[in-house]
Parts: structure tokens; C-alpha cells; sequence
């Protein structure tokens, strides 16, 4: 037979009828998922400050690292994206090197958090948070891990208050805006943005996830769901793709003025590379980042593309830069058997040969 | 469930009936098909799954959504690949013939097509409990009652005792106006997108079409069509056009979105009800209350919290205080030894380089107006630290802030000219896969480790 297809009827009709099977598997396995749980380790509320609090997580055996080591994630994200299950938790691998780990949580936003700005996320949630942990600790300085989002505020904060911070980690964080593989960048460029928070109040949750699934429509609405076809008789996987799926679409929504701030100084204005962004009516520079930084950034990062990470080596301050690719995506970066063996151990490592 | 492939009886609606024949048997022996009524003779893939999913038991949140998400979209597209797929077995074909069938399964021959599935799917994403466009369905017929007596009514000047409320609906009429205008620009882009995924799709069947590298089941057809559609949607994405439509778009809504808020907040105002901008009034005056105590009490705290460690390389090479300056903040309690420490442990930052390259224009800019307001920031403008020199008296004038306050480590003052950190691992220069290093430091640490071990044992056998 001439032609791209290759695939006799009866082929066709096996094609149909395991489809069918799988089905009816699902019937099977379905109900048998239970509650789906997130968040495999344990851990300890030790600050808290409004709708944000400070947790300590608890590993099997004690932390050998003397300097805690903060996980600032982006406020579109939830505490457990670092610690989904046991397999796949970046938490539990740091914990297992022996580094001591706390996570920020920022919480959900209400209606009554709309005035929120960037300067309470930095100045006062995360350096209260930071705070706390240099009196905890007894230490002059903590290591700061952040992540997208998280990473931004945790480069400004390092400017901010380069003496609180002895070792600092961006994953997957934007640093240049505007590179031209930057969808969502280039789509919030025409946004008229005090418009829109002034209409919405707080931006909902469902509204960014929709952004995010639009930078690959096909494949994440489309595909990824004929996908699920597959693992219908898999209880197990079943449970992975649920876990997942929470990750993705548990969202809070976020405070308006914080992402009319976030949009026009970072999105719009590009302010890490060209300069202006202001928290608090401070000028953030990221030449005042001068402690050591260890840059991670994911090669098929459909976020935030590589190019836009990589742009912290010319900007900061420190000459001790380390930037390191991960195999994956932005995703894939927390949750796969890759991140699993490579990123706990990469920073454990990194920060190891700067423990003093 | 039974395994054995009956024979393929010819066309996909007998596959269809036939895999219905399997589902009634599967059914049957999880005991769910008494209770439901079988859909009519001969149902396609979707009845199918539409079916299927009726039988899933609700009540878990994370099952439901992520069944519906499969039944409302994913599968539709799928069954209809399966009937493309189904019509070329058993006879020869090319990649045209495949995609003109697609275009024909979609609803999209006409090059101008009446309805485009690729709009549906990201009205569908939006649909959300904050999607605009049910909402906006809702209000559909209110909206065109206002723009019954067409543009002209649009424009004419407003007067006498209701000119506000009439000037005020002729806004939002021009705002659903508009909206619709944007939304009719953002679908012919979604149209644009659809049309190069079919001409991208019958390229890469092309590239299948030599023995050896032809698709092998529909579900690989299927793959290759997301792959096409993907790639001419990132394309139109990525463009100016889609800059400006998007960005046309969400302003267009959020304008119509505030006009139709002002409505009800007109409505709400007339009965006595609490509006959203008195709501907000009071957030606003809480959040600023609060701040306000926050800043209070953190100036009682300050002097006696701890002070973060001022590192050496923060500090000037040589900033002389000006006599203008701002009084500084009183020095915090900072034991000297750890200050000393901190001072020799933390190498000096190349700030002064990297802020002179990530902004040019607004460093110069920055130093110019500086230079004009002293003396002091003159020659900071010239030194490095210019920033920082900025920063200085910022910090000063809000003490509460716990913040890098030079004055408290004269040290680091006449520290020497900024130098470079040495970084205990070798600087990148390229790309590192986190892959490699981590083998890299696993050997060097095993390599160190060695040794250890060794000279442990000798001396265990010494013993």
C-alpha cells in the first residue's frame, strides 16, 4: 500500500478495540483512586505571617547543613510542587543530602489581599521569613533557593539585602523578558494592564492557567488527555497523572497590585536587564547580588526559555556564577526521574563547596 | 472482556458498532449496563466516550475534571482522526488525500470556513468560572438591546437629567462593540493558525510516505496533527500580530467587564447594597493601616534586631561622607568579631562592571542628575558604586527597614578597589549539563574520599 499510512483494518480495529479495553479498565481503576495525597514529607509550621507561612520539613534523619535553605516558589504555584510524592520530591532529596529545607508558603489570596504589593511579598513575607530563620539558626545569612517566579523575588531580595543571603539558587527563573522566544512576554506587552487589575481585582488563578495551556494548546489539551487513554488500567500511573494535574490547576489567584507591579516592571518594562524596577521605592540592582549564585536552567523550558535565565550571568554581581542545564522542561525540572537524580544532588554539591 | 480482533467488517460505523458489541460485554461484567440506556444503533467513538463517561463514578474532584477535560475535548478530536484514518485503509493514498479528509472531518474545506474548531478550543480554555465568554453570552441580549438603534445612537452628544446614565450605556455598548470586533480579529488568527497546520500536517505525512517511516496506527496520525498544529500556532504566536490581537483582546474585555461592573454597582447603589469600590475602599484603607503599624513597629523594633552583615563588597573603595548626607541610622549592636568575619569571609562584588552594562543609558542618565545635586554623588556617579551611593540615603530615611547600613562596618569602608570572587569550582564557560557536573563532583568526591579510606584502613590494620 502507497501512501503515509501503513495500517491494514484489522490493525485499525485492534487500535479501537485496546482503546475500548482500556475504557473499560477505567471503570475498574477509577473509582479505586482514592483521595490523591501531596506533599510526601512531613513538615512543621515555624513562622507565620497573614496567609503566609514559613514551613520546616522534616527529613528521616537530621539535617547535617548548619545554614537552612529557603525554597521561595512563584505565587502561582503551591508548596507541594517542590514535594509531590515520594518519588518525585525535590524536598526529600535535599533532605536526604542532609540540607535543611523550610518552604515558603504564600497561601491563597482573597479579595481582601488585592492591595498587596511586590514590597510586601519581598520586604516583608519573604525577609520576615528569612528573619526568622537567621535568628532560628543563629546565622548572619541563609541560602536562598528560588524558583520562576520565586527566583525573581529572591534576585531582588539578594539585592535588597545582600547580607541575609550567603548562597543563592535560581531555578528555571527569567532574568531577560524579553528574548524573542518569550511567548507570554510578548502577549503581555499590548496588555493594559492597570485596566485589567482594575477590572478583575485580583487576577483569578483560572485565567493564568488558561495563559499557561495556551503556549501549547494541542498539546496540553488535546493530547496530554487521549494520553490519559493509556494508563487507564494503571492505578498507579493513574494517581501520578492526578497528582499532576493538581500541581498544574491548583492555583491561587493572585493579589491585583502585585501583578500590575510584576507585569509592567519585569513583563513589560524589563527591568533586570534594562533597569527601573523599584520594591518599595528602592531600585533594585542586580549588581549588588554579589554572593554566590548557582543558576539552573531547563533546556526545553516552554516558560521560560533558557535565554532568559541564562541572561543572570551579565547582570549579577558575584564572579562566583555557576550555571548549570537541566535536561528537561519546567515541569520536568521538579517531578521527573531525571530532577530526582540530578537537581538535589547539583545543589547539595554546589552549596557543599561553599560551606564554610 | 474479550481479546480476540473480530475481522474488520469494512467501514469505521460497523468498527463502531462492533467495539460497542466489546463495551456492552465489558459493561456487563462490571455490571453497569442494566442501569444505563444503550444510545442508539451503530454510536461512533465520541457516543462512546460520552457514554464511558457517564459511567465513571463522580464524587472525586480530580477524577471528574480530569474525565471531563478528556470527554469534552480530547476524545472528540481523536474519534474524528480515527474515521480519517479508517477511510484510507486498504487502498492507496497520499498526503493530500489525508489532509483534504481532515480538513472535510473538521468542518474546515471551505477556505472560509462557518465554524473553526481551533477558536473552540481556546474559548473552551476560558470558560473557567472567570471566562468572559459565557458570561458575556449571558449578557448578549441586554448589550444588543443597547446597540438595537445601530452607531449612530453610539456617538450622539448625551443631555438633560439622565445625560450621565446615557453617556455611561453608550460606553459600554461601544465597549461590547469593540469586543466583538477583537474577538472577530483573534479568530481570523486562529483561523491563519488552522490553515498552516494543514498545510504543515500534509508536509510531514509527506515525509512519512516512504516505506519504512509510514505511520503505523491512527493514534500516530493523531500525534503528527498535534505536532503540525502546534508548530503553526507557535509561529502565529510568536508574531506581532498576535501581540497586538491578544493584547486587543484582553483590554477589550476588561473594558467591557468594568463597564458591566459599573452597571451593577449602579444597581447595587439604588437598593443600598454594599458596592465593590467601597469593598476595595476598605481593603485599601486596612492595607495601608496596617503598613503604617508595621513600619511604626519596626522602628521600635530596630535597634534591637540584628543587623544583617555588611559585606566588603557593598562598601565603596572610597566613599567619602558628604557633609549634606542625611544623618545615618544609629550603628546596630553588631558584634564586632562577626562583622570582621563577614567582612574577610565575603569577597568584594563586580557590581560596579554589571551595573555599568545592564543599563547603560539609564546608569548614565542616573549619574548625571546625580552629579548635579552634590558634590559627594558626583564622585560617586564617577566611582562604581553609584547605586548603592543612591541607595544610601533611602535607607537612611526609613530606618525602621532593616537594611545593609554601611555605617556599621567602617572596615569595609577603606576596604581595597572591588575585586572579583574566586569561585571554589571552575567558572562555566559554556553550556554544564547538571548531568555531567554531578558526575564530575561525585568522582571528585569519591577521588577525595579515597585516600580517606585508605589511610583509615592502614590504620585500622595497624591496629
Amino acid at each position: 500500500m502507497n501512501g503515509p499510512l501503513n495500517f491494514t483494518a484489522e490493525a485499525l480495529a485492534q487500535e479501537a478495540t485496546t482503546l475500548v479495553q482500556k475504557l473499560s479498565a477505567g471503570l475498574h481503576t477509577l473509582p479505586e483512586v482514592g483521595d490523591v495525597h501531596y506533599g510526601a514529607t512531613q513538615k512543621q509550621e515555624v513562622w507565620r505571617d497573614g496567609k503566609v507561612v514559613l514551613y520546616r520539613f522534616i527529613g528521616e534523619k537530621a539535617p547535617t547543613a548548619k545554614v537552612p535553605l529557603l525554597i521561595v516558589y512563584a505565587l502561582v504555584n503551591r508548596p507541594y510542587m517542590v514535594d509531590l510524592q515520594h518519588d518525585r520530591s525535590l524536598v526529600k532529596g535535599l533532605l536526604a543530602q542532609g540540607e535543611d529545607v523550610y518552604v515558603i508558603d504564600w497561601g491563597y489570596p482573597d479579595r481582601s489581599d488585592r492591595f498587596l504589593e511586590l514590597d510586601d511579598y519581598i520586604n516583608r513575607f519573604l525577609d520576615g521569613a528569612v528573619d526568622h530563620l537567621r535568628d532560628s539558626s543563629g546565622r548572619e545569612a541563609v541560602n536562598v533557593l528560588g524558583i520562576c517566579q520565586g527566583g525573581a523575588f529572591s534576585l531582588c531580595y539578594a539585592a535588597l539585602h545582600p547580607g541575609k543571603v550567603k548562597n543563592l539558587i535560581t531555578m528555571v527563573t527569567p532574568v531577560d523578558f524579553h528574548t524573542p522566544d518569550n511567548m507570554l512576554s510578548l502577549w503581555t506587552r499590548e496588555l493594559d494592564v492597570d485596566l485589567f487589575v482594575d477590572a478583575l481585582g485580583n487576577v483569578p488563578a483560572d485565567m493564568m492557567n488558561a495563559c499557561y495551556l495556551m503556549l501549547k494548546p494541542f498539546r496540553l489539551n488535546l493530547q496530554k488527555y487521549v494520553g490519559l487513554m493509556d494508563i487507564l488500567d494503571d492505578k498507579r500511573a493513574i494517581e501520578d497523572f492526578l497528582r499532576m494535574e493538581k500541581w498544574i490547576f491548583d492555583s491561587p489567584d493572585l493579589a491585583g497590585e502585585a501583578f500590575r507591579q510584576f507585569i509592567k516592571q519585569f513583563y513589560q518594562r524589563n527591568g533586570f536587564i534594562k533597569g527601573g524596577i523599584e520594591i518599595g521605592g528602592e531600585p533594585v540592582d542586580l549588581g549588588f547580588v554579589d554572593m554566590p549564585v548557582l543558576n539552573i536552567y531547563a533546556e526545553q523550558d516552554h516558560l521560560v526559555p533558557p535565554a532568559a535565565s541564562r541572561a543572570l550571568k551579565g547582570v549579577v554581581g558575584t564572579a562566583d556564577y555557576t550555571e548549570l542545564s537541566f535536561k528537561g522542561g519546567h515541569i520536568g525540572i521538579y517531578v521527573s526521574s531525571r530532577a530526582q537524580r540530578e537537581v538535589p544532588s547539583a545543589i547539595h554539591h554546589w552549596l557543599g563547596q561553599r560551606a564554610r | 472482556m474479550a481479546t480476540n480482533v473480530p475481522p474488520w467488517p469494512g467501514d469505521f460505523e460497523s468498527v463502531a458498532q462492533q467495539y460497542w458489541s466489546l463495551w456492552g460485554d465489558a459493561l456487563r461484567q462490571v455490571g453497569a449496563a442494566p442501569a444505563m440506556p444503550m444510545p442508539g444503533a451503530a454510536p461512533g467513538w465520541q457516543q462512546t466516550v460520552d457514554w464511558w463517561a457517564q459511567l465513571v463514578p463522580g464524587g472525586q474532584a480530580q477524577v471528574d475534571e480530569a474525565v471531563g477535560r478528556f470527554q469534552r475535548q480530547a476524545s472528540q478530536w481523536f474519534g474524528q482522526m480515527q474515521q480519517v484514518a479508517a477511510q484510507f485503509t486498504g487502498r492507496d493514498h497520499d498526503a493530500t488525500d489525508i489532509g483534504r479528509a481532515w480538513r472535510s472531518a473538521l468542518g474546515m474545506a471551505d477556505p472560509m470556513p462557518a465554524h473553526n474548531p481551533f477558536a473552540d478550543i481556546f474559548r473552551s480554555m476560558q470558560g473557567g468560572a472567570h471566562g468572559l465568554d459565557g458570561w458575556i453570552q449571558q449578557l448578549r441580549p441586554w448589550l444588543e438591546n443597547l446597540q438595537r438603534d445601530g452607531d449612530r445612537w453610539l456617538h450622539v452628544p448625551t443631555f438633560g437629567l439622565t445625560r450621565e446614565h446615557q453617556e455611561r450605556w453608550q460606553h459600554l455598548a461601544q465597549a461590547f462593540q469593540d469586543y466583538q470586533q477583537r474577538v472577530a480579529e483573534y479568530d481570523q488568527l486562529m483561523l491563519q493558525v488552522a490553515q498552516d497546520a494543514f498545510v504543515r500536517f500534509e508536509r510531514k505525512l509527506e515525509a512519512h510516505a516512504e516505506p519504512g517511516r509510514q505511520l503505523q496506527n491512527a493514534r500516530a496520525l493523531f500525534d503528527l496533527w498535534i505536532d503540525a498544529a502546534e508548530e503553526a500556532y507557535a509561529q502565529v504566536a510568536l508574531s506581532e500580530d498576535f501581540r497586538h490581537a491578544f493584547g486587543g483582546l484582553a483590554n477589550a474585555q476588561a473594558r467591557l467587564r468594568l463597564g458591566v461592573q459599573r452597571e451593577v454597582e449602579q444597581v447595587c447603589t439604588l437598593f443600598g447594597m454594599p458596592t465593590r469600590t467601597e469593598v476595595d475602599s476598605a481593603h485599601r484603607k486596612i492595607v495601608e493601616l496596617e503598613r503604617a503599624l508595621r513600619r511604626a513597629t519596626r522602628a521600635q523594633a530596630a535597634p534591637v534586631r540584628r543587623a544583617p552583615v555588611q559585606r566588603a563588597a557593598a562598601a565603596p573603595a572610597e566613599a567619602p561622607v558628604p557633609a549634606e548626607a542625611p544623618p545615618p541610622p544609629a550603628p546596630r549592636p553588631a558584634e564586632p568579631k562577626t562583622v570582621k568575619k563577614a567582612v574577610k569571609k565575603r569577597p568584594p562584588s563586580r557590581k560596579p562592571a554589571s551595573a555599568a552594562k545592564a543599563a547603560p543609558k539609564q546608569r548614565a542618565a542616573a549619574r548625571k542628575k546625580t552629579a548635579k545635586k552634590s558634590a559627594r554623588r558626583a564622585v560617586a556617579a564617577a566611582a562604581p558604586l553609584a547605586t548603592r551611593q543612591e541607595r544610601m540615603p533611602a535607607a537612611a530615611s526609613k530606618p525602621a527597614r532593616a537594611r545593609t547600613t554601611p555605617q556599621t562596618v567602617p572596615k569595609a569602608r577603606v576596604a581595597k578597589a572591588p575585586k572579583k570572587t574566586a569561585a571554589p569550582a571552575s567558572k562555566p564557560a559554556a553550556v554544564v549539563s547538571m548531568k555531567d557536573w554531578v558526575a564530575r563532583n561525585a568522582a571528585r568526591a569519591a577521588t577525595a574520599q579515597a585516600p580517606k579510606a585508605a589511610r583509615k584502613t592502614k590504620r585500622g590494620k595497624g591496629k
